[in-house]
């Protein structure tokens, strides 16, 4: 027997997570699908003395039409938002990102929820989920609460989930009829994204109406290109106009220089992949 | 006589056979192929024994330190932990070596590489193996690091060995010493450092034997050289250390020295329990030798319609740590470094050095790998400068059959260079982009291209390798054959100790058998040092060194065979052959049945017959050491490449569309596993080009993990059409030519010089990085 | 702690089970059965791909827990008639095996494609295998026997 490094525990109810949650502190960890937290705990990277799966709670997985939005809730693995109709009509971007995250495996394991509140600079779903306007659920100890997109990712694998809550659902308010494309940028089939962005838009005619540009892996966090989303707003589906718009897309980035490529190139990366993203949206 | 341990291990290695038929020439199945596809294979990773303990290592945080002390106390203390051994309990040498005795089992006084061992701990479960690794308290004093290679050669520097830090300094000299020419050309081109990268990490089970020996179930490439290395580090002879070769998961190289053999035997006969070691991925990236970076500078001279004058090449690889095979990479770099061109005047000089860096060695096309990508890279330059294509000058200067080579050995079998490259002419290209298929844009799946920005280009390289070891060394192999009578039928078992690393050696030997001794049922018994040496599994030789002993060791016993035969039956022996397990007359007629013949004890005692033959390939020669001249090579293979590449211009992303491949085998044994050993090593020739670097920075390794240390997967890999030449070398066995080296060599530097074609850049370093296509 | 599961039809339970331990060295380890195989331990090679409840996953980012009354099938269990799968055999007619340290998790993969699409285009078969790294073979081989085997499955040629 091992002198164990930590607790498993898996309940059944949020009830009971949330309370082996405020026992364990800040040694307790939420497990969702495993799929970054499990290789990190394997490096030693993260050591906690409780482990809490989420795997065995009715009632958090799965995607619902919600009115004016779509519920997702954080136990849904990749695999089934990649595929899901209800998403692909009414937030279709989320679905092309679903895709392109590692491989079929993970794709199984993984979840949506997991993956942002892990909030890896490198992830796929983050960006996406804060050009939608994703509301995010979190429940804690004194109930429930709803944290905007705009204030849910705060720092490197940071979010506005404290240590005694739990993500438990994601509303995605509906994007019904806007195009979307996911440009993620890597050397080699599946891995993380060098650089990606998300791009959402909605035309009118020979013009777009509004566009929603995100970026990936441009800062510790995921990353609105305001500057770009109001140059297209009104622009010209054309490709030089849109190339125009999004010239700017790194400013005021701060990307890593790590060994997949350093902060220049990925720079150069953003301009490029936004151009496309929103040409493709468009599309164009 | 040696002692079987009392219980062997769960998934040690047993006999291997199939009564599916397959004679030279077939496409044979794989004899472990039932095994490998219903998980039933025992990898070295798999072997499990009752009490059996889990042995882990305590390695180096830095690339160069002097031990101050180690206390191994609070490890010990740990509750589950057995032992805790350090260079002290070393009972033999600490100095272990492939090409020369320079490694300590682990570390004494200094360490040289980051990883480097230092401490080894055995305990009842792997995770309290770690935890107490991490209680082994090392105190170092930091050393100052040599980590650039070109530093390391300048006596100024440094120096990490009594000796200095040049391993080795080859040099060809040929023709004038400063030959003039018309057209000149040169470059200056750097190789990053490749991995292996095998699957199955090292492991092995080291179990401790009755008589104060020791047994090793391990995965490795040549059991009798790590069997030299562990008896002189326990302090035992060779009849009490007896290695086994458990199920290897891919080697490429990377097995040839020893990682865990040493340490695991040490912590089995210490704690007198079975000890399994099993490296995790990370651990893997420190625990083997990587292929060598280089540095070249390469300058050639031609006359003016592109026929090359001279040559000349300073070659440069990084060691790292420890020598390794270093000695036989600046062999290759330096005797075959220019390429297969005709070159009448030669001036090459080829280094290797000591560093701080991790320790490099063999890795498949070894030291040829490197250099192929600056001579190719040059003699595109060459036809560029004279106005001929890059298939055009490469068939007028290749090397033809007769021709004397640069060290002054003359080729004397088949060198079809201008062939090959004209069949990679003859071969259709792939079709031009189709937009509508997405997956054939750059990127595939997560494709960032729809097409925009994408340039097509095409790319060629012709190179060649050397087969077998080289420079004089006794290269050989050991086989015993035996055929006698089970359940009433003929049947032939062959024992050799030549690993099978997945290459499908065991199938070639047993097609051999098949072949000379006319019999359907061929047993592979397991690879062991319980015979002679086979040689290692490198330098594209097995089935040249290890299939002429299989084949030798066939005709000694047919010829006992057929000698007695023709004793019964009034033929003479020479009239007499084995075929479908009949002793028949080269007339057809069936003359006796073998079960029977062999049946016969008067005729043979022990109902059977049993031969073991040496077998040595013609000798090599040491070069000269002034001027590299000899005959240092047994046989060439050739190969050649052309690539397809769609290079998205604007994101610097490649996809090779196709990777073409012709190349001369001599006899294809069997052809379609020499054709799973081109798409294979294509492969890693191409990941080379494209991704596949270790990259260190001052002595550490920024992506020991498949994370960050990227290799093709399906998607990133091409279709090839390949075109297998047979013309049989008269010196070998059967005419065959090494297989497995020759794609690795020629693919990369193809796809290279499509990158080039395609964009117009130099791009003088492999990995081709995606901003070296952007410039960013 | 203790840990039920069905694997490959078959009931196990396992005690003592370390809490960090995965369900890939609960398989190899305590249950006999370490034909998925531990080649990167971080879910990038897809060596170890088991079926978990009915979808290919990587058993070594799974905890053990987390596969506590689930269902498993390993490559061990892809057949249960005694002869190959059809997946299987063609990977060793066609020459899909060398080493064959990826093949265990390949061919579960296979597995789950064909039994979803049993006529996959090229790219299907290469997005639905991109999480299976080969070192040995290039995967023209691993193309080769996986048409083969759809073409089995169909009772087409073979």
């Amino acid at each position: 027997m091992i002198p164990s490094a930590f607790d498993y525990h898996a309940p059944t109810s949020l009830d009971e997570a949330l309370t082996l949650l405020a026992q364990g502190g800040d040694d307790a960890k939420i497990l969702a699908g495993g799929q970054s937290l499990i290789p990190v705990m394997r490096l030693r990277l993260a050591g906690p003395e409780l482990l809490i799966d989420l795997g065995r709670i009715d009632g958090l997985r799965g995607i619902e039409d919600d009115g004016d939005a779509v519920r997702i809730g954080a136990m849904t693995p990749h695999h089934d938002i990649a595929s899901s109709a209800l998403l692909g009509e009414h937030a279709a971007l989320l679905c092309a990102a679903a895709r392109t995250v590692a491989d079929p495996q993970v794709r199984h394991r993984g979840t949506f929820g997991g993956a942002l509140v892990h909030a890896d600079p490198a992830g796929d779903m983050p960006a996406p989920a804060l050009v939608l306007g994703a509301e995010f659920v979190i429940a804690g100890a004194g109930g429930i609460r709803t944290v905007s997109a705009t204030d849910f990712f705060e720092g490197l694998f940071t979010t506005a989930v404290g240590e005694d809550e739990i993500l438990t659902h994601v509303r995605i308010p509906k994007h019904t009829g806007w195009g979307a494309r996911y440009e993620k940028f890597t050397r080699v089939a599946q891995q993380w994204s060098i650089v990606a962005v998300a791009a959402t838009v909605r035309a009118e005619g020979s013009a777009i109406a509004e566009a929603r540009v995100g970026l990936t892996n441009m800062g510790s966090v995921p990353i609105r290109a305001e500057s770009v989303e109001a140059a297209l707003a009104g622009c010209a589906l054309e490709e030089a106009a849109i190339a125009r718009a999004c010239a700017s897309a790194a400013e005021g980035t701060d990307p890593p220089t790590d060994t997949n490529g350093d902060a220049d190139y990925r720079r150069h990366l953003a301009t490029v992949l936004a151009t496309r993203a929103v040409l493709s949206a468009a599309g164009g | 006589m040696t002692s079987i341990p009392l219980t062997s291990p769960q998934g040690a290695p047993s006999d291997t056979s199939s009564a599916a038929d397959g004679r030279i020439g077939e496409n044979a199945l794989r004899p472990d192929g039932t095994l490998k596809v219903t998980g039933e294979f025992a990898y070295a990773s798999d072997l499990w024994m009752d009490e059996m303990v889990w042995g882990t290592t305590v390695r180096s945080p830095h690339p160069h330190a002097r031990i101050v002390s180690i206390d191994i106390g609070p490890a010990l203390a740990t509750p589950g932990v057995y032992a805790v051994l350090t260079a002290e309990d070393v009972p033999g040498a600490n100095a272990v070596g492939l090409e020369h005795e320079d490694q300590p089992v682990l570390a004494e006084t200094v360490v040289r590489y980051k990883g480097e061992p230092v401490a080894i701990v055995a305990a009842d479960h792997p995770e309290i193996a770690r935890q107490a690794a991490k209680k082994v308290v090392v105190e170092y004093d930091v050393l100052e690091a040599v980590t650039d290679a070109r530093a390391a050669l300048d006596p100024a520097s440094v120096q990490l060995r009594p000796s200095g830090n040049v391993v080795r300094h080859l040099k060809v000299r040929k023709g004038e010493e400063l030959p003039t020419a018309a057209v000149v050309v040169s470059l200056d081109f750097e190789v990053g450092m490749q991995d292996q990268a095998f699957l199955g990490p090292e492991s092995g089970l080291a179990v401790p034997a009755e008589d104060g020996g020791v047994d090793l179930y391990v995965a490795t490439q040549w059991l009798h050289v790590d069997q030299r290395q562990v008896c002189s580090a326990l302090g035992l002879p060779p009849e009490k250390v007896r290695l086994s070769l458990s199920g290897v998961g891919g080697a490429f190289g990377g097995r040839e020295d020893l990682s865990m053999h040493v340490h695991a035997c040490l912590l089995a006969m210490h704690t007198n329990k079975p000890v399994k070691m099993v490296y995790n991925r990370e651990e893997s990236f420190y625990g083997h030798v990587h292929r060598h970076p280089a540095t070249m500078s390469y300058e050639f001279g031609a006359e003016p319609d592109g026929m090359l004058v001279y040559g000349r090449a300073e070659i440069l690889f990084d060691g790292g740590a420890y020598a390794s095979s270093t000695g036989a990479v600046v062999g290759n770099g330096g005797t075959l470094g220019l390429g297969p061109y005709r070159f009448p005047n030669v001036h090459i000089d080829c280094y290797g050095v000591y560093t701080n860096n991790p320790p490099c060695g063999a890795m498949r096309g070894f030291g040829c790998v490197q250099a192929a990508f600056a001579h190719e890279a040059l003699m595109d330059a060459l036809a560029e400068r004279v106005g001929v294509s890059p298939a055009a000058i490469r068939k007028l200067n290749g090397v033809r059959e007769g021709d004397v080579n640069i060290t002054g050995q003359v080729i004397d079998s088949a060198a079809p260079c201008e062939e090959l490259v004209q069949i990679l002419l003859d071969m259709p290209l792939p079709a031009e982009r189709s937009g509508a298929d997405l997956l054939s844009l750059p990127g595939g799946v997560a494709n960032s291209t729809h097409g925009e920005g994408v340039v097509r280009g095409v790319g060629y390289a012709l190179t060649y390798k050397n087969v077998g070891f080289s420079e004089g060394f006794d290269d050989y192999s050991t086989a015993r054959v035996r055929l006698q009578v089970i359940g009433g039928e003929a049947v032939a078992s062959v024992h050799t100790a030549a690993a099978e690393v997945g290459q499908g050696l065991i199938t070639v030997e047993q097609q051999i058998c098949r072949t000379e001794l006319g019999v359907g049922r061929v047993v592979v018994h397991p690879k062991n040092t319980q015979v002679g040496s086979g040689g290692s599994t490198s330098a594209s030789r097995q089935t040249y060194v290890t299939g002429g002993a299989v084949k030798a060791a066939c005709e000694a016993v047919r010829a006992r065979v057929l000698a007695a035969a023709a004793q019964v039956c009034g033929h003479t022996a020479d009239d007499l052959a084995l075929d479908g397990g009949k002793v028949v007359a080269r007339s057809g007629e069936v003359v006796l049945d073998l079960a029977e013949l062999l049946g016969d004890a008067e005729l043979f005692a022990d109902e059977g017959v049993e031969e073991t033959v040496e077998w040595r390939h013609r000798p090599t020669e040491a070069v000269d050491p002034e001027t590299g001249q000899g005959n240092a090579h047994v046989q060439y293979a050739f190969s050649a490449h052309r690539a397809v590449v769609d290079v998205d211009v604007d994101l610097g992303l490649v996809k090779v569309v196709a990777l073409d491949t012709a190349q001369d085998v001599g006899k294809a044994i069997n052809p379609d596993a020499v054709l799973g050993q081109i798409q294979g090593g294509s492969t890693q020739g191409m990941g080379l080009a494209l991704m596949e670097e270790i990259v260190v920075k001052d002595g550490h390794i920024m992506n020991p993990s498949f994370t960050d240390y990227l290799i093709p997967t399906i998607l990133d890999t091409p279709p090839m059409l390949i075109k297998i030449l047979e013309y049989a070398d008269p010196h070998a066995p059967y005419g065959v030519r090494g297989v497995g080296e020759p794609p690795t060599i020629s693919s990369g530097p193809a796809v290279a010089a499509a990158i080039r074609q395609a964009t117009g850049k130099a791009l003088r370093r492999v990995p081709i990085r995606p901003e070296h296509i952007t410039g960013t | 702690m203790r840990v039920t599961a069905t694997v490959n039809g078959e009931t196990h339970q396992i005690d003592d089970v370390w809490e960090g331990e995965s369900l890939m060295y609960a398989l190899r380890e305590r249950m006999g059965l370490p034909g998925s195989k531990n080649a990167c331990e971080q879910g990038e090679c897809g060596s170890c791909t088991v079926y978990l409840d009915g979808v290919p996953v990587c058993s070594c980012l799974v905890a053990a827990g987390q596969a506590h009354e689930r269902d498993i099938v390993t490559v061990e269990g892809l057949s249960d008639t005694g002869e190959l799968h059809p997946v299987q055999q063609a990977y060793l007619e066609q020459g899909a095996v060398q080493c064959g340290f990826c093949t265990p998790g390949l061919l579960v993969a296979t597995h789950d494609l064909l039994s979803r699409n049993p006529h996959p285009s090229d790219p299907q078969i290469r997005e639905a295998l991109a999480g299976n790294l080969c070192r040995c073979t290039g995967y023209e081989k691993i193309l080769d026997a996986v048409r083969a085997a759809a073409d089995r499955m169909d009772g087409g040629p073979a």
